[in-house]
């Protein structure tokens, strides 16, 4: 579904991601995992497309992510970390305004499946940051794409509303491919069947989460300490 | 056409379901009155100290009224439309809702398109109070007065083309930066830059002559006085067609500048 190769990102001197190359099969859920400043959300936004590649290519469903957009276009689904919805309008505005963007309709049963019947006709600047998530991924499901991008999507939010929200994203997963990016381990430990780690720009796992804590010792927190380099630091 | 149409739709809806335009807009209606008011008065003070001997001074309504008014107007643009494009596209990007066009593969040159048919309506409402107390003039005016009908629509018309170049200009600035507060006072800049090459003129020199003539200032004057020369249209269409190009540029960059 997703092949990236040879992906790379400088801005200047500074080179945010380097060399990556993964493939990620069709429907399940991988988590994207990394520390702050490794190129999560700029790997993420090449896949989008709504950043260019300094060199190689993402290869989605065999077609160029930056070089055929038109054709990909509502077939990728992406919810960035804040989500990027305009104040001023409703949410019915706003999922039509996508919808609108991505050349597709509304489906009716959207606003039930993501929980914001009750906001419906509310303005989004009102609304509390847990509805915000919900909208923003709403508008991210607008279209029904085979492909979902999560970018922290339980960020911020109480832990019902996380609760809540995991329980989607795994109903979401079981028809489509969705790229978790997430600081939280115990959410890719469950939710995800395969794990991409990345640190300083540079892939350090891209395997089953089964084989990797079988690597360690049945530990994510060590997998990530280890692979990331911080596990040498450690008193 | 309908995700450029959709684009349009939402920056109208961001515009007008805040306060902020109509207070602009307030603020326009009262000063452009103000104007008309003190060029009526003072229209007035001259017809009855010149009326006997019309020829002694210059009592065309048109002249005298109506091409002050419209002129007045485009100094109030220069504060008031750096206003409301500074929201445009730098206030996308500073709201974040701006990753969604620029994941949503919406080509460039359509989310422009969408901005800038926006920008034309806002400009249009921006004019109504002046084609109102225009109105108004040519309602009291008595039969087989000196009002001058399509002089005064083609005086709009020149302001509208005035207006919209600005906002184009506001536009490109406001998709070259995420600070709205930047893009105003860079619009609001180059805007006064424009009005200074309009006063650069007066002189013998051959830079005395050409440099009014690159302001879009100087090209409304034929257009208040109710005079159309191709000249200044064809001008205005150029700034429109080169800013949005400048503004389809800089969103574009955004993807290859991250």
């Amino acid at each position: 579904m997703i092949e990236a190769q040879g992906l790379s990102r400088r801005f200047g001197s500074i080179t945010a991601v380097d060399q990556l190359s993964f493939k990620l099969k069709p429907n399940g859920i991988t988590g994207f995992l990394g520390p702050n400043g490794a190129g999560k959300t700029t790997t993420i936004r090449m896949i989008t497309g709504a950043l260019a590649a300094s060199e190689g290519s993402v290869l989605i469903g065999g077609k160029d992510s930056f070089e055929e957009a038109d054709a990909l276009r509502g077939r990728i689904g992406y919810l960035p970390e804040r989500p990027p919805l305009v104040p001023e309008l409703s949410v019915k505005e706003q999922l039509g305004y996508v919808a609108a963007v991505k050349g597709v309709q509304v489906d009716d049963s959207l606003a039930e499946r993501c929980g914001i019947q009750e906001v419906w006709r509310q303005l989004q600047g009102e609304l509390s940051k847990g509805f915000r998530q919900r909208v923003g991924l709403a508008c991210a499901l607008v279209g029904s794409p085979d492909l979902l991008i999560l970018d922290e999507p339980t960020s911020g939010l109480d832990p019902h509303q996380v609760e809540s929200m995991r329980n989607l994203v795994m109903e979401l997963g079981q028809d489509r491919t969705v790229l978790l990016s997430t600081h939280l381990l115990p959410e890719v430990e469950r939710l995800c069947e395969h794990v991409l780690m990345i640190h300083q720009g540079r892939l350090v796992a891209d395997e089953s989460l089964e084989s990797l804590l079988e690597a360690h010792q049945g530990s994510l927190q060590d997998a990530f300490l280890t692979r990331c380099g911080f596990a040498e630091s450690e008193p | 056409m309908r995700a450029t149409f959709a684009v349009m739709r939402v920056e109208l809806l961001r515009h007008l379901t805040t306060p902020a335009f109509y207070l602009l807009l307030f603020f326009l209606s009262l000063t452009s009155g103000y104007f008309l008011l003190v060029l009526i008065r003072g229209f007035i003070e001259l017809t009855l100290q010149f009326g006997a001997n019309p020829e002694a001074v210059n009592l065309h309504f048109h002249e005298r009224i109506i091409a002050p008014l419209i002129l007045s107007v485009e100094n109030i643009f220069l504060l008031v439309i750096p206003l409301i494009t500074m929201r445009s596209i730098a206030g996308e990007r500073s709201q974040g809702s701006f990753e969604f066009v620029a994941s949503s593969r919406l080509r460039p040159w359509q989310y422009v398109l969408g901005k800038s048919l926006a920008m034309d309506v806002l400009v249009f409402l921006l004019i109504l109070p002046v084609a109102f107390q225009g109105m108004l003039l040519r309602i009291n005016a008595e039969q087989g007065s000196a009002f001058d009908t399509p002089g005064f629509l083609l005086s709009l018309v020149g302001l509208f083309l005035l207006g919209r170049s600005f906002a184009g200009l506001g536009l490109a600035v406001s998709a070259m930066t995420r600070s709205p507060a930047l893009a105003a006072g860079a619009t609001f800049f180059l805007l006064l830059l424009a009005w200074v090459l309009a006063s650069a003129g007066g002189g013998d020199g051959f830079l005395a002559q050409i440099l009014p003539q690159l302001s879009p200032l100087t090209r409304l004057e034929n257009f208040a006085i109710g005079r159309f020369v191709v000249a200044d249209l064809l001008f205005f269409l150029v700034v429109m067609v080169a800013t949005f190009i400048l503004a389809t540029r800089a969103v574009d960059a955004h993807r290859w500048q991250g």
